[in-house]
């Protein structure tokens, strides 16, 4: 088998297990935070309907922190993305450096 | 070992190509950005916590936090490929949305706000803070880079 070869096995091997990890970091981790804050919003929606009812807020009151809640979904589904692109460029550069060090290890 | 040297070359030519064409699209975690999200966040909680006196005792602290306000998105705008925080921080001051511009903007017009109402508004607040400053920190930070 020529050095390139090596190179090529030894890399598809490398890369194979750095695309796994990276996938179930990714997965894992949006997962998780998507999960929490479904979790949270549930809860606030229930007190507010029983402040509501309670009289302890007004229905203006309501509404606005209704509107609240949808304005942090957005903004929690921006960090989300942004977290996510942030992923894949640390998966680019572990990328990067595998295929250097590949090359170095084996034709040096 | 000629053919070696040649192998290795092509590769670190591929790799010098592909590198500037993979420039990174995202910014690298920035210490002010996230002190900005931070130092915010208190600021708001302390003025919010006022809002069941009248407006107007705390008009010219509301105005110094929407210039401050203000200053973090435009930061936030400036750097490059950084449209991803700009959008929060631009949802979070508008004084049309219903979070810290919002709540700013309805004290002043109702004078007071309820405690009950503020109280459940700082919570909603603090937590678009910290999408912010939870974005940040995930940034790559440079020492990660070494």
């Amino acid at each position: 088998m020529s050095k390139f070869d090596t190179f090529i096995e030894d890399l598809r091997g490398e890369i194979k297990i750095l695309a796994r990890e990276a996938g179930k970091e990714m997965a894992g981790a949006a997962l998780k935070d998507s999960r929490t804050f479904i979790r949270k919003a549930k809860k606030d929606l229930e007190r507010w309907t029983r402040l509501l009812a309670k009289g302890d807020l007004t229905a203006d009151e309501f509404e606005f922190l209704v509107e609240a809640k949808r304005d942090l979904a957005v903004m929690e589904a921006l960090k989300q993305e942004g977290l996510s692109r942030i992923r894949v460029e640390r998966f680019r550069r572990r990328l990067i450096d595998l295929v250097v060090s590949t090359a170095f290890r084996v034709f040096l | 070992m000629h053919r070696t040297r040649l192998y290795l070359a092509v590769i670190l030519v591929l790799l010098a190509g592909f590198l500037p064409a993979c420039t990174p699209k995202v910014p690298l975690y920035n210490e002010r950005a996230y002190h900005y999200a931070i130092a915010l966040k208190v600021e708001s909680m302390a003025l919010m916590g006022r809002a069941a006196e009248p407006f107007e005792r705390y008009e010219e602290r509301a105005t110094k936090l929407e210039l401050r306000l203000q200053e973090a998105y435009e930061y936030a705008r400036g750097r490059p490929h950084n449209e991803i925080a700009a959008m929060q921080w631009e949802i979070l001051i508008d004084p049309e949305g219903h979070l810290i511009g919002g709540f700013l903007r309805k004290w002043e017009t109702d004078t007071t706000l309820s405690k009950r109402f503020l109280q459940e508004m700082k919570l909603q607040v603090a937590e678009a803070f910290d999408t912010i400053s939870g974005l940040e920190n995930g940034r790559i930070k440079p020492d990660e880079m070494d």
